[in-house]
């Protein structure tokens, strides 16, 4: 019989329920980790054996505190997409968390209280996303995108059009703790809960099971309007921070620095194995991700390569790994029609 | 009339025929019976010419011959596939007619020629389309009538159709089965190829039963019943007769969910019904009759527009806090209401236990452990519950679900429509676990449209129309005739 309904019994000869080696969803994530993995190790190894200087310590922690930002970020983006979900705002999340920063600042408030600040307000406003999202059923690509519109236009307002410099606040981002920027310890500490929160709780089952059947798992009981409440939270809280640490890294509050930034975010968690669809993606695969964003961009400013070639390089990459895992998709899914 | 004469078939590592003989007469209907791997797609391809036997004879109007596609394609031997071979951007007119342009007697051709010869052709078998709609435009059921009338229309010999109504709506069912009586009255013979031996009973003339490659029995159909058909496939290892199944009930303990006066828009008009735990009511109706909406307002996933619903004594709520009860739904489209397809199987098994408490530490080495405990005792087959469970048959997937409930230790279930497209083993075991979870004072609501099925689960039957109960009746006197006289009594 060949219809889907009724496809044949798994082979008998395998005995039932067997467990053997790496599991099938594991290959599955290495199969995406291990070309991103190959690209940022060839990229390393031509631009040094161009630039010696490019695999110094000091450059790899600049580099990683450059993009400590981006990689704040795409945890909080790749936990939405796994749940079928998208925050395209967090570009002018970041404007507004960074202008909101040094204007706080210029008017003497404690460091704690302006982190605080900005922490609860992105957390409140992504809390307004997922109600909006979850009840009035708006599509989140739409939602967000006004919501891109509205904060860049804000944070304009806000700063009336110019950075607002702090050259003195602020300044713990740019610190160093045994050698290593307090930005990347910070984003280190936002993967690692990330990663639990998504990968070693039954939260993350639930998000999962959102992003790859939201009807499913409404049926089964899974609290779908409060965990989509919960990631736009989660990722709103994520901007804030990111707001605050863009800020401390350049030294000022940018009307402008958030630009475009959404789309990095976006093009990073897809190239680590999230789908737009839901349901599929990881932590490690953002993070992964990110660092191929950065090393393309830092790599070709090493190879001397103008950097007006940046996007179309980076383009490249994403519209080649989507692609790859597109063909790979659809022959799996032949492959299970014909196996059954 | 074409005749299949011992025929063998081997694939390396498998024999798939073994010295099967079988005649398909012009003009009749003959079902081929068995379970998966039975051999039934392998005959089908040796009488199309897409196999060659590996020995055997194929004889067409007596003379042996020789089969290859294409001399099956003249001998007019057609294999109806479930959506292929039409045209979709075209429309109807111009796939009834493909490739001959029709003329007046004036000699004058046109699309309105060609729209009354489609016409024309459509009415012969009782098909009604609109012969301008676009293919595309046509549902599943649509485009297999479609597909029948061409075949008449082309002078088939012999028409082979495979599996037709996986997935057609049981109205949809009705009418194929007309047009293909049609068929069979212009001296067609067709071969009919499906897992429900309800609609062999219905339909067909003839039968052929295989196993393991062999013939193991045959004849006319109305000399034998679907429990006959049953022993044939599978020997006396499965049966699905409420003796072998049921086995009896126990006294009905406390409500477990109690509706009074329950409408839901046009759908229910004032429902009232117990549900107490240790008994399974089956629900029966056609769609429309309010079946359906009754399961989703029983387990909270749709809220009644007027009335009450109690679940345990307290007011009904929403799903969520139905299934943290214990309720659980099971919904008839397992692919788009229940499981997560491309989620590993472990997952999909826990998806419930995981909603009740998302606040808590998982591991998925563990998860994967309890998975395979649980699988076992409902009889999952599956090479690695790691797998996505897409790849699993019906059967299985329906297991996976039911085991999602039972390790939350669900005490209330309501199950749509629990073994549509599901094999015959499968449904066996799954009546076995329904029946032996009643027996241990869990409250069973299972909707359901197969006798069969109602046969072997029921300790009592509420049977719908319009909106409104019809009638009760218990499980023992639930025969198909009793069922019908109360659903089409006015
Ligand atoms: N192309 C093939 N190669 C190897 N084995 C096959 C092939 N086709 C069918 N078989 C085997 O032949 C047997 C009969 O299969 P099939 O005719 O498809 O049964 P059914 O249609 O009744 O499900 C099965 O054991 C199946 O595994």
């Amino acid at each position: 019989m060949t219809t889907t309904d009724v496809p044949p019994e798994v082979d008998a000869a395998t005995p039932p329920l067997q467990r053997r080696g790496l599991s099938p969803l594991m290959r599955e994530h290495l199969r995406v980790y291990a070309p991103l993995a190959l690209i940022v190790v060839a990229l390393g190894v031509v631009t040094t054996v161009y630039n010696p200087a490019f695999l110094s310590g000091a450059n790899i922690g600049r580099l990683l505190a450059a993009n400590a930002v981006l990689g704040v970020l795409v945890v909080g983006q790749t936990l939405l997409l796994v749940g079928g979900q998208l925050d395209l705002s967090v570009g002018s999340l970041v404007s507004v968390g960074g202008v909101v920063t040094a204007s706080f600042v210029l008017h003497g408030l404690p460091t704690v209280v302006v982190v605080a600040v900005c922490l609860v307000a992105g957390a409140l406003i992504g809390l307004c996303w997922g109600l909006i999202v979850a009840y009035l059923k708006v599509p989140p690509f739409i939602l967000t995108l006004g919501g891109l519109a509205v904060f860049a236009s804000l944070a304009l307002t806000l700063a009336a059009s110019t950075p607002i410099p702090m050259p003195t606040g602020m300044t713990w981002v740019r610190a160093e703790v045994l050698g290593v920027r307090v930005a990347v310890i910070v984003w280190a500490l936002v993967i690692l809960l990330g990663a639990l929160l998504l990968h070693f709780t039954r939260f993350g089952r639930n998000v999962y099971a959102v992003g790859a059947n939201e009807e499913a798992a409404f049926l089964a009981g899974v609290p779908t309007a409060r965990i989509k409440m919960a990631l736009y939270s989660i990722n709103g809280l994520l901007a804030g921070l990111a707001g605050v640490m863009f800020a401390g890294r350049v030294g000022a509050g940018d009307p402008r620095g958030g630009v475009g930034l959404e789309l990095t975010v976006v093009a990073a968690a897809v190239l680590g194995g999230a789908s737009l669809a839901g349901g599929r993606g990881s932590i490690v695969g953002g993070v992964l991700g990110v660092l191929v964003v950065a090393m393309v961009t830092d790599s070709l400013s090493f190879l001397d390569v103008p950097d007006t070639y940046n996007q179309l390089v980076l383009g490249v990459i994403l519209i080649g790994a989507v692609a790859v895992t597109a063909t790979s998709e659809i022959r799996r899914i032949r492959a299970a029609r014909r196996t059954g | 009339m074409i005749e299949l004469q011992n025929v063998s078939k081997s694939f390396p590592g498998a024999r798939a025929l073994t010295d099967v003989s079988v005649e398909f007469t012009p003009g009749r209907v003959h079902a081929l019976v068995g379970e998966n791997g039975a051999g039934k797609s392998t005959l089908i391809k040796i009488a199309s010419g897409v196999l060659q036997p590996d020995s055997g004879e194929i004889r067409v109007d007596g003379r042996p011959v020789r089969l290859t596609p294409r001399d099956a394609r003249e001998l007019h031997i057609r294999v109806l596939h479930q959506e292929r071979q039409v045209a979709l951007t075209r429309s109807v007119a111009d796939n009834v007619v493909l490739g001959e342009a029709p003329r007046n007697r004036l000699g004058l051709s046109g699309q309105w020629l060609v729209e009354r010869e489609a016409r024309r052709r459509l009415q012969r078998v009782g098909v009604e389309l609109d012969v301008r709609a676009p293919v595309a435009t046509l549902s599943v059921a649509q485009r297999q009538l479609l597909e029948l009338a061409r075949a008449v229309t082309f002078d088939a010999r012999c028409l082979i159709m495979d599996e037709p109504t996986a997935s057609l709506h049981p109205d949809e069912i009705g009418q194929l089965f007309e047009v293909v009586r049609r068929v069979r009255e212009h001296g067609v013979s067709v071969v009919y190829i499906s897992h429900h031996l309800s609609e062999v009973i219905a339909l067909a003339d003839d039968y052929t039963v295989l196993r393991d490659g062999r013939r193991v029995g045959g004849g006319l159909v109305e000399d034998t019943t679907t429990d006959g058909l049953v022993a044939q496939m599978f020997g006396s290892e499965v049966s699905l007769r409420r003796e072998d199944i049921h086995g009896g009930g126990t006294e009905p303990g406390d409500v477990a969910a109690r509706l009074r006066g329950v409408h839901f828009g046009r759908r229910l008009k004032g429902v009232d019904l117990d549900l107490r735990f240790g008994e399974t009511v089956v629900i029966n109706g056609p769609v429309g009759s309010g079946a359906a909406e009754l399961g989703r307002i029983l387990s909270g996933a749709a809220r009644p527009t007027a009335g009450s619903v109690e679940l345990m004594g307290k007011p009904g709520s929403t799903r969520r806090r139905a299934a943290m009860r214990g309720v659980a739904l099971i919904p008839a489209d397992r692919k788009r209401e229940g499981l997560l397809l491309d989620r590993p199987i472990h997952e999909n098994s826990e998806l419930a236990g995981d909603a009740a408490h998302p606040l808590t530490w998982y591991s998925a080495v563990r998860a994967a452990d309890r998975c395979r405990r649980g699988g076992r005792r409902l009889g999952l087959k599956a090479s690695d519950v790691r797998l996505a469970v897409r790849g699993l048959s019906g059967g299985n997937q329906q297991k996976v679900l039911i085991d999602r409930w039972l390790r939350v230790d669900a005490r209330v279930l309501v199950l749509d429509e629990p073994t549509v497209g599901i094999d015959i083993p499968s449904k066996a075991e799954i009546y076995r676990q329904l029946r032996a979870l009643t027996r241990a004072g869990a409250a069973v609501v299972v909707l359901s449209t197969e006798y069969q099925e109602i046969r072997c689960v029921a300790d009592r039957v509420i049977v719908m129309r319009d909106g409104v109960v019809a009638g009760e009746i218990p499980g023992v006197d639930a025969t198909e005739q009793a069922l019908f006289a109360l659903g089409a009594r006015s």
